[in-house]
């Protein structure tokens, strides 16, 4: 069988459209004013960035106003620091965001797709780690803030285990992941159903099949 | 169809008008891209939804048809990539939501089961080549459409057409 044969089987097929789904198409669209299926992508960037923005300023306050206790103020730095990567993963994700335009070619715009979900899963892993990482930085502050008391002075054995805990927190979903699906195991695909937006290893499939394709 | 040079980008009418005359279009790439009649009128709409947030810059200069291949061959692979997986995990089966979304008639023959088997078991890319050449849109157009030289496309169909005949003779066999 030959692919020019096919045509006219193609040809032949039933649609079944109907005039009332046309019509149905037709109202739809127009009183929906054209949803944009990016559209809470978008507005999970700008939120990003005012998040970020605003505890740039509040943890930027803080430590400039904490030099005196090294460690108060590194704390509020590390947190300072982190409110600036949440403003650039948003701004990151409004650039790639506003850079795809579905009326371009479809493998151009195909990349762009599948590399702001690379994006968006890199992004989201570094944002699950940090939001470990960082709660005994807050305590830290929030303690300092609140009480005026130097956690460090005061718990320091609390601290570190608390430390501990956020570290092995944040590493361990990462990993048993990463463990299941070398074993192969149901907990693998049943965390891969999980993130299935958040999937590194989806998105970067698809970039590779988009190169495939580009290959002459 | 040409280019059409009366239109006023913008305008709802000339939009209306626009889509009714590429209906088909709209309901042959999203039936390509999905298995149920549901999906197929959800993904049909979404496309639709799509043309019309972009339709202010469409530059009547140009093909319609061009213009109106990519967004939705955009929006249909964008809508299998993320959504297909997550309706096969969630949505239970019925014969209702699952009638092809492209069927063929009552006696199909050989050429529309293969056919439909083999759109199935293609990528997402090499499904919108497929739908272009059974289309049978002009080789620059497709290249204009997938954004790929027209040599490379050549190619493309070549080996798409090796595969066909290996599709259908495994269909064959296992008949």
């Amino acid at each position: 069988m030959e692919l020019d044969e096919l045509k006219v089987s193609w040809q032949g097929l039933d649609r079944r459209v109907e005039e009332r789904i046309l019509r149905k198409l037709l109202s739809e669209t127009i009183s929906r004013k054209a949803r944009w299926r990016l559209a809470p992508v978008l507005i999970g960037a700008v939120f990003n960035m005012i998040i970020g923005a605003w505890f740039a300023l509040a943890w930027g306050k803080f430590w400039s106003a904490h030099l005196a206790t090294p460690l108060v103020a590194g704390a509020g730095i590390v947190l300072h620091a982190a409110s600036i990567g949440l403003i650039v993963i948003g701004m990151v994700r409004l650039v790639l965001v506003l850079r795809i335009d579905y009326t371009q070619p479809v493998l151009a715009i195909q990349r762009s797709l599948a590399r702001l979900q690379e994006f968006e899963a890199r992004s989201f892993h570094a944002v699950w780690f940090a939001c470990w990482v960082l709660v005994p930085a807050a305590l830290v502050t929030i303690v300092m803030g609140l009480a005026g008391v130097e956690l460090w002075d005061r718990a320091r054995g609390y601290l570190l285990a608390n430390f501990v805990v956020c570290l092995v927190g944040g590493l361990a979903p990462p990993l048993l992941h990463h463990w299941a699906r070398r074993r192969g195991s149901k907990l693998a695909a049943r965390m891969d159903a999980f993130l299935l937006s958040h999937s590194i290893a989806r998105a970067r499939a698809a970039i590779a099949e988009i190169d495939e394709f580009a290959r002459p | 169809m040409q280019p059409s040079t009366y239109m006023i980008p913008g305008s709802t009418t000339e939009f209306v008008t626009l889509l009714s005359d590429h209906q088909r279009l709209v309901y042959r790439v999203a039936g390509s891209y999905t298995l149920g009649r549901a999906d197929m009128e959800d993904l049909a709409q979404e496309i639709a939804a799509q043309a019309w947030r972009a339709f202010p810059s469409y530059d009547p200069q140009r093909r319609f048809s061009t213009w109106l291949y990519r967004i939705a061959l955009n929006v249909a692979i964008t809508w299998l990539r993320a959504e297909a997986p997550r309706r096969k995990r969630s949505v239970p089966y019925d014969a209702e939501l699952h009638e092809p979304a492209i069927s063929d008639s009552v006696d199909a023959d050989d050429g529309s089961r293969i056919l439909r088997g083999f759109i199935e078991s293609q990528g997402p890319l090499d499904r919108a080549l497929l739908l272009l050449y059974l289309e049978e849109r002009p080789l620059a157009e497709i290249s204009e459409i997938l954004g790929i030289t027209t040599t490379n496309l050549t190619t493309k169909i070549n080996r798409l057409k090796e595969r066909l005949r290996s599709y259908a003779e495994k269909a064959h066999g296992t008949r």
